[in-house]
Protein backbone atom coordinates (compact mmCIF):
# COMPACT_ATOMS: atom_id res chain seq x y z
CA UNK A 1 0.00 0.00 0.00
CA UNK A 2 0.71 3.54 -0.75
CA UNK A 3 0.50 6.26 1.12
CA UNK A 4 -2.03 7.61 -1.15
CA UNK A 5 -3.85 4.60 0.70
CA UNK A 6 -4.29 3.06 -2.80
CA UNK A 7 -2.44 -0.26 -3.91
CA UNK A 8 0.07 -0.56 -6.72
CA UNK A 9 -2.88 -2.93 -8.57
CA UNK A 10 -5.35 -0.36 -7.90
CA UNK A 11 -3.32 2.16 -9.32
CA UNK A 12 -1.97 0.40 -12.42
CA UNK A 13 -5.62 -0.28 -13.09
CA UNK A 14 -5.86 3.45 -13.13
CA UNK A 15 -3.65 4.17 -15.65
CA UNK A 16 -4.69 0.96 -17.85
CA UNK A 17 -7.58 2.28 -17.67
CA UNK A 18 -6.71 5.71 -18.72
CA UNK A 19 -4.77 4.50 -21.78
CA UNK A 20 -7.62 2.14 -23.15
CA UNK A 21 -7.78 2.75 -26.94
CA UNK A 22 -5.46 5.91 -26.71
CA UNK A 23 -3.89 4.15 -30.03
CA UNK A 24 -6.67 4.67 -32.32
CA UNK A 25 -7.33 7.54 -34.63
CA UNK A 26 -10.13 8.24 -32.77
CA UNK A 27 -9.54 7.06 -28.87
CA UNK A 28 -12.55 6.28 -26.64
CA UNK A 29 -13.84 8.88 -24.30
CA UNK A 30 -12.46 9.17 -20.61
CA UNK A 31 -14.38 9.07 -17.69
CA UNK A 32 -12.07 10.40 -14.95
CA UNK A 33 -11.80 12.36 -12.30
CA UNK A 34 -9.27 15.45 -11.08
CA UNK A 35 -8.35 13.49 -8.52
CA UNK A 36 -7.76 10.19 -10.76
CA UNK A 37 -5.64 12.61 -12.57
CA UNK A 38 -3.02 13.62 -9.89
CA UNK A 39 -2.65 10.45 -9.05
CA UNK A 40 -2.00 9.02 -12.37
CA UNK A 41 -0.15 11.77 -14.07
CA UNK A 42 3.32 11.06 -12.16
CA UNK A 43 3.05 7.40 -13.19
CA UNK A 44 1.91 8.35 -16.75
CA UNK A 45 5.46 10.28 -16.43
CA UNK A 46 7.62 7.55 -15.28
CA UNK A 47 5.72 5.44 -17.66
CA UNK A 48 6.32 7.47 -20.67
CA UNK A 49 2.84 7.44 -21.49
CA UNK A 50 1.96 11.22 -21.05
CA UNK A 51 1.43 11.77 -24.86
CA UNK A 52 -0.85 9.29 -25.10
CA UNK A 53 -2.72 9.73 -21.99
CA UNK A 54 -3.00 13.46 -22.88
CA UNK A 55 -4.56 12.28 -26.53
CA UNK A 56 -7.33 10.83 -24.17
CA UNK A 57 -7.53 14.04 -21.89
CA UNK A 58 -7.76 16.51 -24.48
CA UNK A 59 -11.43 17.85 -25.19
CA UNK A 60 -12.48 16.41 -21.66
CA UNK A 61 -13.67 19.02 -18.72
CA UNK A 62 -10.46 17.92 -16.90
CA UNK A 63 -7.97 18.85 -19.81
CA UNK A 64 -7.31 22.34 -18.31
CA UNK A 65 -6.16 20.99 -14.69
CA UNK A 66 -2.32 21.30 -13.87
CA UNK A 67 -2.06 17.86 -13.99
CA UNK A 68 -3.25 17.48 -17.53
CA UNK A 69 -0.66 20.51 -18.58
CA UNK A 70 2.17 18.75 -17.49
CA UNK A 71 1.23 15.58 -19.92
CA UNK A 72 0.52 18.36 -23.05
CA UNK A 73 4.01 19.45 -22.41
CA UNK A 74 4.93 16.05 -22.52
CA UNK A 75 2.98 15.79 -26.29
CA UNK A 76 4.64 18.83 -27.13
CA UNK A 77 7.75 17.89 -26.39
CA UNK A 78 7.30 14.62 -27.63
CA UNK A 79 6.06 16.65 -30.80
CA UNK A 80 9.30 18.05 -31.42
CA UNK A 81 10.99 15.03 -30.33
CA UNK A 82 10.11 12.63 -32.85
CA UNK A 83 11.31 15.52 -35.54
CA UNK A 84 14.61 15.56 -34.73
CA UNK A 85 14.83 11.55 -33.60
CA UNK A 86 13.51 10.85 -37.19
CA UNK A 87 16.52 12.94 -38.48
CA UNK A 88 18.91 10.97 -36.21
CA UNK A 89 17.50 8.04 -37.94
CA UNK A 90 17.83 9.11 -41.66
CA UNK A 91 21.11 9.79 -41.05
CA UNK A 92 22.34 6.36 -39.14
CA UNK A 93 20.72 5.18 -42.52
CA UNK A 94 23.00 7.11 -44.39
CA UNK A 95 25.87 6.18 -42.60
CA UNK A 96 25.34 2.24 -42.77
CA UNK A 97 24.56 2.44 -46.44
CA UNK A 98 27.44 4.00 -47.17
CA UNK A 99 29.52 1.23 -45.71
CA UNK A 100 27.29 -1.23 -47.66
CA UNK A 101 25.04 -2.35 -44.48
CA UNK A 102 21.67 -2.26 -45.09
CA UNK A 103 19.61 -2.21 -41.81
CA UNK A 104 16.22 -2.73 -40.66
CA UNK A 105 14.74 -0.65 -38.29
CA UNK A 106 12.86 -2.54 -35.45
CA UNK A 107 11.24 -1.94 -32.01
CA UNK A 108 10.82 2.02 -30.70
CA UNK A 109 10.31 4.02 -33.94
CA UNK A 110 8.94 0.88 -35.81
CA UNK A 111 6.17 1.17 -33.76
CA UNK A 112 5.90 4.56 -33.65
CA UNK A 113 4.43 4.34 -37.43
CA UNK A 114 1.45 2.56 -36.40
CA UNK A 115 0.50 5.11 -34.23
CA UNK A 116 -1.70 8.32 -35.52
CA UNK A 117 0.74 10.52 -34.48
CA UNK A 118 4.56 9.91 -34.14
CA UNK A 119 4.72 11.79 -31.16
CA UNK A 120 2.78 9.53 -29.12
CA UNK A 121 4.93 6.97 -28.94
CA UNK A 122 8.47 8.09 -27.23
CA UNK A 123 11.19 6.01 -28.19
CA UNK A 124 15.35 6.39 -27.01
CA UNK A 125 17.62 3.94 -28.78
CA UNK A 126 17.83 3.28 -32.16
CA UNK A 127 17.24 -0.36 -32.56
CA UNK A 128 18.62 -1.86 -35.79
CA UNK A 129 18.89 -5.55 -37.30
CA UNK A 130 21.63 -5.61 -39.52
CA UNK A 131 22.73 -9.00 -41.43
CA UNK A 132 25.15 -11.28 -39.95
CA UNK A 133 28.05 -10.91 -42.06
CA UNK A 134 27.62 -7.01 -41.74
CA UNK A 135 28.13 -6.99 -38.12
CA UNK A 136 31.56 -5.59 -38.13
CA UNK A 137 31.05 -2.88 -40.97
CA UNK A 138 27.99 -1.75 -39.22
CA UNK A 139 29.96 -1.03 -36.02
CA UNK A 140 33.31 0.88 -37.43
CA UNK A 141 30.39 2.95 -39.33
CA UNK A 142 28.92 3.54 -36.08
CA UNK A 143 31.99 4.39 -34.43
CA UNK A 144 32.73 6.76 -36.27
CA UNK A 145 29.63 8.86 -35.71
CA UNK A 146 28.08 11.32 -33.45
CA UNK A 147 27.25 9.44 -30.49
CA UNK A 148 23.65 10.13 -30.16
CA UNK A 149 21.21 8.33 -29.85
CA UNK A 150 22.48 5.10 -29.27
CA UNK A 151 22.26 2.50 -31.20
CA UNK A 152 21.39 -1.15 -30.62
CA UNK A 153 22.35 -4.02 -32.67
CA UNK A 154 22.10 -6.94 -30.44
CA UNK A 155 18.29 -8.29 -30.14
CA UNK A 156 18.19 -11.43 -28.83
CA UNK A 157 13.98 -11.92 -29.21
CA UNK A 158 15.07 -11.92 -32.91
CA UNK A 159 15.46 -15.64 -33.29
CA UNK A 160 14.64 -15.57 -36.83
CA UNK A 161 17.13 -13.04 -38.54
CA UNK A 162 17.25 -14.09 -41.85
CA UNK A 163 13.89 -14.45 -42.74
CA UNK A 164 12.88 -10.92 -40.47
CA UNK A 165 15.28 -9.37 -43.07
CA UNK A 166 13.52 -11.43 -45.88
CA UNK A 167 10.29 -10.48 -45.10
CA UNK A 168 11.38 -6.29 -44.12
CA UNK A 169 9.61 -4.06 -46.09
CA UNK A 170 10.72 -0.26 -47.05
CA UNK A 171 8.47 3.07 -45.68
CA UNK A 172 9.06 6.46 -47.03
CA UNK A 173 10.05 9.34 -44.04
CA UNK A 174 10.54 12.77 -45.47
CA UNK A 175 11.50 11.56 -48.78
CA UNK A 176 14.23 8.97 -47.97
CA UNK A 177 13.53 5.07 -47.51
CA UNK A 178 13.87 3.28 -43.97
CA UNK A 179 13.59 -0.35 -43.88
CA UNK A 180 10.82 -2.19 -41.03
CA UNK A 181 10.20 -5.43 -40.01
CA UNK A 182 7.14 -7.12 -42.16
CA UNK A 183 3.62 -7.01 -39.86
CA UNK A 184 4.06 -10.27 -38.43
CA UNK A 185 7.71 -10.02 -37.60
CA UNK A 186 6.90 -6.70 -35.79
CA UNK A 187 4.07 -7.84 -33.79
CA UNK A 188 6.11 -11.11 -33.19
CA UNK A 189 9.28 -9.23 -31.35
CA UNK A 190 7.00 -6.33 -29.45
CA UNK A 191 5.15 -9.38 -27.79
CA UNK A 192 8.45 -11.31 -26.70
CA UNK A 193 9.87 -8.39 -26.23
CA UNK A 194 7.67 -6.66 -23.72
CA UNK A 195 6.78 -9.89 -22.25
CA UNK A 196 11.27 -10.46 -21.54
CA UNK A 197 10.92 -7.01 -19.55
CA UNK A 198 7.91 -7.86 -18.18
CA UNK A 199 5.66 -5.61 -19.91
CA UNK A 200 6.70 -3.14 -17.04
CA UNK A 201 5.99 -0.06 -20.23
CA UNK A 202 2.37 0.04 -21.29
CA UNK A 203 3.33 1.54 -24.18
CA UNK A 204 4.52 -2.00 -25.38
CA UNK A 205 0.68 -3.56 -24.60
CA UNK A 206 -0.17 0.07 -26.74
CA UNK A 207 2.17 -1.46 -29.68
CA UNK A 208 0.77 -4.59 -29.28
CA UNK A 209 -2.64 -3.30 -29.86
CA UNK A 210 -1.84 -0.76 -32.83
CA UNK A 211 -0.39 -3.52 -34.74
CA UNK A 212 -3.08 -5.92 -34.43
CA UNK A 213 -5.72 -3.91 -34.93
CA UNK A 214 -3.90 -1.86 -37.70
CA UNK A 215 -2.49 -5.69 -39.24
CA UNK A 216 -2.82 -5.46 -42.91
CA UNK A 217 -6.26 -7.65 -44.70
CA UNK A 218 -3.70 -10.24 -45.43
CA UNK A 219 -1.43 -10.98 -42.40
CA UNK A 220 -0.28 -14.19 -42.12
CA UNK A 221 -1.12 -15.48 -38.16
CA UNK A 222 0.49 -18.82 -38.59
CA UNK A 223 4.03 -16.72 -39.60
CA UNK A 224 3.41 -14.43 -36.21
CA UNK A 225 3.02 -17.74 -34.15
CA UNK A 226 5.56 -19.87 -35.81
CA UNK A 227 6.63 -23.40 -35.26
CA UNK A 228 7.85 -23.52 -31.37
CA UNK A 229 4.33 -23.99 -28.98
CA UNK A 230 5.65 -22.33 -26.35
CA UNK A 231 6.76 -18.71 -27.99
CA UNK A 232 3.09 -18.98 -29.98
CA UNK A 233 1.99 -19.08 -26.27
CA UNK A 234 3.78 -16.23 -25.01
CA UNK A 235 2.87 -14.22 -28.33
CA UNK A 236 -1.08 -15.39 -27.51
CA UNK A 237 -0.74 -14.51 -23.81
CA UNK A 238 0.90 -11.18 -24.67
CA UNK A 239 -2.23 -10.34 -27.45
CA UNK A 240 -4.69 -11.49 -24.51
CA UNK A 241 -2.69 -9.01 -22.05
CA UNK A 242 -3.83 -6.30 -24.71
CA UNK A 243 -7.09 -6.93 -25.20
CA UNK A 244 -7.63 -7.62 -20.85
CA UNK A 245 -5.86 -4.60 -19.35
CA UNK A 246 -6.16 -2.08 -22.40
CA UNK A 247 -9.15 -3.00 -25.02
CA UNK A 248 -7.50 -4.30 -27.65
CA UNK A 249 -10.29 -5.01 -30.07
CA UNK A 250 -10.22 -8.81 -30.82
CA UNK A 251 -12.21 -8.68 -34.25
CA UNK A 252 -10.88 -11.18 -36.82
CA UNK A 253 -7.94 -12.34 -34.65
CA UNK A 254 -8.02 -16.37 -34.32
CA UNK A 255 -8.22 -17.89 -31.40
CA UNK A 256 -4.95 -19.47 -31.39
CA UNK A 257 -3.28 -16.01 -31.19
CA UNK A 258 -5.03 -15.23 -27.97
CA UNK A 259 -4.38 -16.72 -25.08
CA UNK A 260 -8.09 -18.58 -23.66
CA UNK A 261 -7.31 -18.23 -19.63
CA UNK A 262 -5.15 -15.86 -19.16
CA UNK A 263 -4.06 -16.34 -15.79
CA UNK A 264 -4.94 -13.82 -13.10
CA UNK A 265 -1.22 -13.80 -11.78
CA UNK A 266 0.10 -12.02 -14.88
CA UNK A 267 -1.87 -9.05 -15.47
CA UNK A 268 -1.66 -8.30 -11.48
CA UNK A 269 1.94 -8.43 -11.83
CA UNK A 270 1.54 -6.16 -15.04
CA UNK A 271 -0.70 -3.41 -13.49
CA UNK A 272 1.42 -3.94 -10.20
CA UNK A 273 4.15 -2.97 -12.00
CA UNK A 274 2.01 0.21 -13.57
CA UNK A 275 1.44 1.13 -10.16
CA UNK A 276 4.92 1.68 -9.21
CA UNK A 277 7.36 1.54 -11.93
CA UNK A 278 9.53 3.45 -9.94
CA UNK A 279 10.23 0.45 -7.31
CA UNK A 280 10.78 -2.16 -10.68
CA UNK A 281 13.42 0.28 -12.27
CA UNK A 282 15.04 0.92 -8.33
CA UNK A 283 19.34 1.04 -9.62
CA UNK A 284 20.35 -1.68 -7.57
CA UNK A 285 24.19 -1.24 -6.09
CA UNK A 286 26.20 -4.03 -6.49
CA UNK A 287 25.66 -6.95 -4.39
CA UNK A 288 29.51 -7.49 -3.76
CA UNK A 289 29.23 -3.92 -1.89
CA UNK A 290 25.82 -5.05 -0.53
CA UNK A 291 27.55 -8.10 1.35
CA UNK A 292 29.75 -5.28 2.85
CA UNK A 293 26.69 -4.30 4.80
CA UNK A 294 25.32 -7.71 6.01
CA UNK A 295 22.13 -5.64 7.05
CA UNK A 296 21.38 -4.43 3.40
CA UNK A 297 21.35 -8.09 2.44
CA UNK A 298 17.86 -8.80 2.97
CA UNK A 299 16.39 -6.01 0.97
CA UNK A 300 18.59 -6.46 -1.91
CA UNK A 301 17.95 -10.26 -2.37
CA UNK A 302 14.31 -9.38 -2.32
CA UNK A 303 14.96 -6.23 -5.00
CA UNK A 304 16.97 -9.33 -6.77
CA UNK A 305 13.67 -11.54 -7.27
CA UNK A 306 13.13 -12.67 -10.09
CA UNK A 307 9.75 -11.27 -11.92
CA UNK A 308 7.13 -14.09 -12.51
CA UNK A 309 6.86 -12.79 -16.24
CA UNK A 310 10.38 -12.61 -17.08
CA UNK A 311 11.33 -15.81 -15.04
CA UNK A 312 9.10 -17.67 -17.41
CA UNK A 313 10.55 -16.63 -19.90
CA UNK A 314 14.10 -16.96 -19.10
CA UNK A 315 13.25 -21.20 -17.73
CA UNK A 316 11.11 -21.10 -21.20
CA UNK A 317 8.49 -22.42 -19.54
CA UNK A 318 4.46 -21.37 -20.73
CA UNK A 319 2.49 -18.38 -19.08
CA UNK A 320 0.12 -20.88 -17.66
CA UNK A 321 -1.76 -20.96 -14.35
CA UNK A 322 0.65 -23.11 -12.74
CA UNK A 323 1.99 -21.06 -9.87
CA UNK A 324 5.32 -19.27 -10.82
CA UNK A 325 7.09 -19.15 -7.51
CA UNK A 326 9.20 -22.42 -8.19
CA UNK A 327 10.14 -20.98 -11.44
CA UNK A 328 11.29 -17.81 -9.70
CA UNK A 329 13.23 -19.70 -7.07
CA UNK A 330 14.53 -21.91 -9.83
CA UNK A 331 16.15 -18.74 -11.79
CA UNK A 332 17.14 -17.17 -8.47
CA UNK A 333 19.01 -20.21 -7.99
CA UNK A 334 20.43 -20.54 -11.38
CA UNK A 335 21.76 -16.56 -11.07
CA UNK A 336 22.68 -17.03 -7.51
CA UNK A 337 25.09 -20.04 -8.83
CA UNK A 338 26.41 -18.29 -11.41
CA UNK A 339 26.96 -15.39 -9.54
CA UNK A 340 29.68 -17.61 -6.94
CA UNK A 341 31.29 -19.46 -10.14
CA UNK A 342 32.10 -15.98 -11.69
CA UNK A 343 33.42 -15.21 -7.89
CA UNK A 344 35.66 -18.29 -7.60
CA UNK A 345 37.08 -18.18 -10.89
CA UNK A 346 38.07 -14.37 -10.08
CA UNK B 1 10.61 48.83 -56.26
CA UNK B 2 8.62 48.28 -53.01
CA UNK B 3 8.93 50.72 -50.56
CA UNK B 4 10.71 49.55 -47.38
CA UNK B 5 8.28 51.01 -44.19
CA UNK B 6 9.53 53.16 -41.81
CA UNK B 7 8.63 50.39 -39.03
CA UNK B 8 9.62 47.02 -40.53
CA UNK B 9 8.90 44.30 -38.33
CA UNK B 10 12.59 42.25 -37.24
CA UNK B 11 14.12 39.07 -39.02
CA UNK B 12 12.77 36.04 -37.56
CA UNK B 13 15.31 33.48 -36.53
CA UNK B 14 14.98 30.26 -38.42
CA UNK B 15 18.61 28.17 -38.52
CA UNK B 16 19.13 25.46 -36.07
CA UNK B 17 15.16 25.39 -34.92
CA UNK B 18 12.68 22.49 -35.68
CA UNK B 19 9.33 23.91 -36.15
CA UNK B 20 6.06 21.58 -35.76
CA UNK B 21 2.27 22.89 -36.00
CA UNK B 22 0.30 21.05 -33.46
CA UNK B 23 -3.75 21.26 -32.71
CA UNK B 24 -3.22 25.40 -33.40
CA UNK B 25 0.18 26.18 -31.80
CA UNK B 26 3.18 26.02 -33.25
CA UNK B 27 6.24 24.76 -31.27
CA UNK B 28 9.64 25.72 -31.89
CA UNK B 29 12.54 23.47 -30.54
CA UNK B 30 16.04 25.62 -30.66
CA UNK B 31 18.50 22.91 -31.44
CA UNK B 32 21.07 25.52 -30.01
CA UNK B 33 20.16 25.88 -26.23
CA UNK B 34 18.04 22.70 -26.37
CA UNK B 35 15.08 24.73 -25.33
CA UNK B 36 11.58 24.14 -26.41
CA UNK B 37 8.78 26.57 -26.71
CA UNK B 38 4.99 27.06 -27.72
CA UNK B 39 3.58 30.30 -29.72
CA UNK B 40 -0.05 30.73 -29.03
CA UNK B 41 -1.85 31.94 -32.90
CA UNK B 42 -0.67 35.53 -31.67
CA UNK B 43 2.91 35.25 -31.49
CA UNK B 44 2.92 32.48 -34.37
CA UNK B 45 1.56 35.17 -36.22
CA UNK B 46 3.78 38.07 -35.47
CA UNK B 47 6.38 36.05 -35.82
CA UNK B 48 5.67 35.06 -39.58
CA UNK B 49 5.53 38.29 -40.07
CA UNK B 50 8.81 38.70 -38.89
CA UNK B 51 10.30 39.14 -42.36
CA UNK B 52 12.14 42.68 -42.34
CA UNK B 53 9.90 43.72 -44.84
CA UNK B 54 6.16 44.06 -43.22
CA UNK B 55 5.35 47.01 -41.59
CA UNK B 56 4.25 47.42 -37.40
CA UNK B 57 1.24 49.02 -38.37
CA UNK B 58 0.16 46.30 -40.69
CA UNK B 59 0.46 43.75 -38.39
CA UNK B 60 -1.13 45.55 -35.54
CA UNK B 61 -3.81 46.03 -38.15
CA UNK B 62 -4.48 42.22 -38.66
CA UNK B 63 -3.93 41.84 -35.14
CA UNK B 64 -7.11 43.75 -34.78
CA UNK B 65 -9.06 42.64 -37.38
CA UNK B 66 -8.46 38.94 -36.70
CA UNK B 67 -7.44 38.17 -33.38
CA UNK B 68 -10.01 41.36 -31.85
CA UNK B 69 -6.87 43.30 -30.45
CA UNK B 70 -7.88 46.79 -29.28
CA UNK B 71 -6.99 49.58 -31.76
CA UNK B 72 -3.68 51.33 -31.02
CA UNK B 73 -2.49 48.20 -28.60
CA UNK B 74 1.11 47.00 -27.87
CA UNK B 75 0.05 43.38 -28.50
CA UNK B 76 2.76 43.19 -31.39
CA UNK B 77 5.58 44.88 -29.53
CA UNK B 78 5.04 42.24 -26.70
CA UNK B 79 4.92 39.37 -28.66
CA UNK B 80 8.16 40.53 -30.13
CA UNK B 81 9.29 41.12 -26.92
CA UNK B 82 8.93 37.60 -26.05
CA UNK B 83 10.01 36.47 -29.23
CA UNK B 84 13.46 38.04 -28.75
CA UNK B 85 13.84 36.76 -25.36
CA UNK B 86 12.91 33.47 -26.52
CA UNK B 87 15.91 33.48 -29.20
CA UNK B 88 13.59 33.42 -31.88
CA UNK B 89 14.30 36.59 -33.50
CA UNK B 90 17.42 37.38 -35.43
CA UNK B 91 18.04 41.40 -34.20
CA UNK B 92 16.70 42.72 -30.96
CA UNK B 93 13.11 44.22 -31.88
CA UNK B 94 12.59 48.01 -31.20
CA UNK B 95 10.31 48.87 -28.51
CA UNK B 96 6.16 50.10 -29.15
CA UNK B 97 6.49 53.81 -29.27
CA UNK B 98 5.76 56.10 -26.73
CA UNK B 99 1.97 56.54 -26.65
CA UNK B 100 0.91 54.08 -28.08
CA UNK B 101 -0.18 51.73 -25.39
CA UNK B 102 -3.38 51.06 -24.79
CA UNK B 103 -5.19 50.92 -20.89
CA UNK B 104 -4.65 47.39 -19.70
CA UNK B 105 -9.00 47.30 -19.00
CA UNK B 106 -9.50 47.50 -23.04
CA UNK B 107 -7.07 44.94 -23.64
CA UNK B 108 -8.75 42.73 -20.98
CA UNK B 109 -12.51 43.98 -22.20
CA UNK B 110 -11.17 42.77 -26.25
CA UNK B 111 -9.37 39.50 -25.54
CA UNK B 112 -10.60 38.10 -22.04
CA UNK B 113 -8.66 38.62 -18.95
CA UNK B 114 -7.19 34.78 -19.32
CA UNK B 115 -5.83 35.68 -22.73
CA UNK B 116 -4.41 38.99 -22.20
CA UNK B 117 -2.37 37.95 -19.23
CA UNK B 118 -1.15 34.97 -20.43
CA UNK B 119 2.15 34.68 -22.31
CA UNK B 120 2.06 34.91 -25.84
CA UNK B 121 4.95 32.19 -25.82
CA UNK B 122 5.50 29.67 -23.29
CA UNK B 123 8.81 27.85 -22.61
CA UNK B 124 8.22 24.10 -22.20
CA UNK B 125 9.85 21.76 -20.43
CA UNK B 126 9.65 18.19 -20.23
CA UNK B 127 7.67 17.00 -16.86
CA UNK B 128 9.21 14.74 -14.41
CA UNK B 129 7.16 12.44 -12.03
CA UNK B 130 8.29 14.49 -9.39
CA UNK B 131 7.27 17.66 -11.05
CA UNK B 132 3.55 15.72 -11.35
CA UNK B 133 3.43 14.47 -7.97
CA UNK B 134 4.14 17.92 -6.66
CA UNK B 135 0.86 19.35 -7.37
CA UNK B 136 -0.65 20.75 -4.24
CA UNK B 137 -3.89 19.49 -2.21
CA UNK B 138 -6.81 20.94 -1.13
CA UNK B 139 -6.68 23.12 1.17
CA UNK B 140 -2.80 24.00 0.89
CA UNK B 141 -0.93 27.14 0.84
CA UNK B 142 -0.43 28.65 -2.55
CA UNK B 143 0.41 31.75 -4.67
CA UNK B 144 -0.90 30.64 -8.10
CA UNK B 145 -3.28 28.26 -9.41
CA UNK B 146 -0.89 26.11 -11.74
CA UNK B 147 0.29 24.60 -7.95
CA UNK B 148 -2.94 23.13 -7.41
CA UNK B 149 -4.21 20.05 -8.13
CA UNK B 150 -7.47 21.57 -8.60
CA UNK B 151 -6.11 24.34 -10.81
CA UNK B 152 -7.67 27.01 -8.51
CA UNK B 153 -6.31 29.15 -5.90
CA UNK B 154 -8.04 31.19 -4.26
CA UNK B 155 -7.56 33.66 -0.97
CA UNK B 156 -3.94 31.95 -1.21
CA UNK B 157 -5.59 28.08 -0.59
CA UNK B 158 -6.07 25.54 -3.24
CA UNK B 159 -9.63 24.76 -3.74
Amino acid sequence: MSSTGLSRHAKGTLVAGILRGSWRPAPPAIELTTSGLNLAAPLLVRLNAAPLAWRKLRGSGIAGTPAAELLRDAYRMESLQAVLRVRQVLQVFEVLRSAGVEPVLVKGWAAALGYPEPALRPWGDIDLCVPPGSRGAAEAALLNRDGSPTVDLDHREVTDLAGLLSRSRLVTVEGAAVRVPGPEDHLRLSCIHALKHDVWRPLWLCDIAAAVEGRPADFDWPLLLGEDPRRAGWIAAAIALAHELLGLDLDGVPAAAVAADLPRWLSRAVLSVWGDPAAYRQPRERFRETLRHPRRVPAAVLARWPHPISASLALEVPLGSFPRLPFQMALFARRGAALLRRKSYS
Amino acid sequence: MKQVPTDPMPHARREDLVIKEVAGETLVYDCKTHRAHCLNPVAAFVWSRCDGRSSMAGVEGVLHERFGAPQGDDLAARALRELGAAGLLAETPVPAPAGRAVSRRDMLKALGAAAACAPLVVSILSPTPAQAASLLGTGAACTDSAQCSSGICQDNTCL
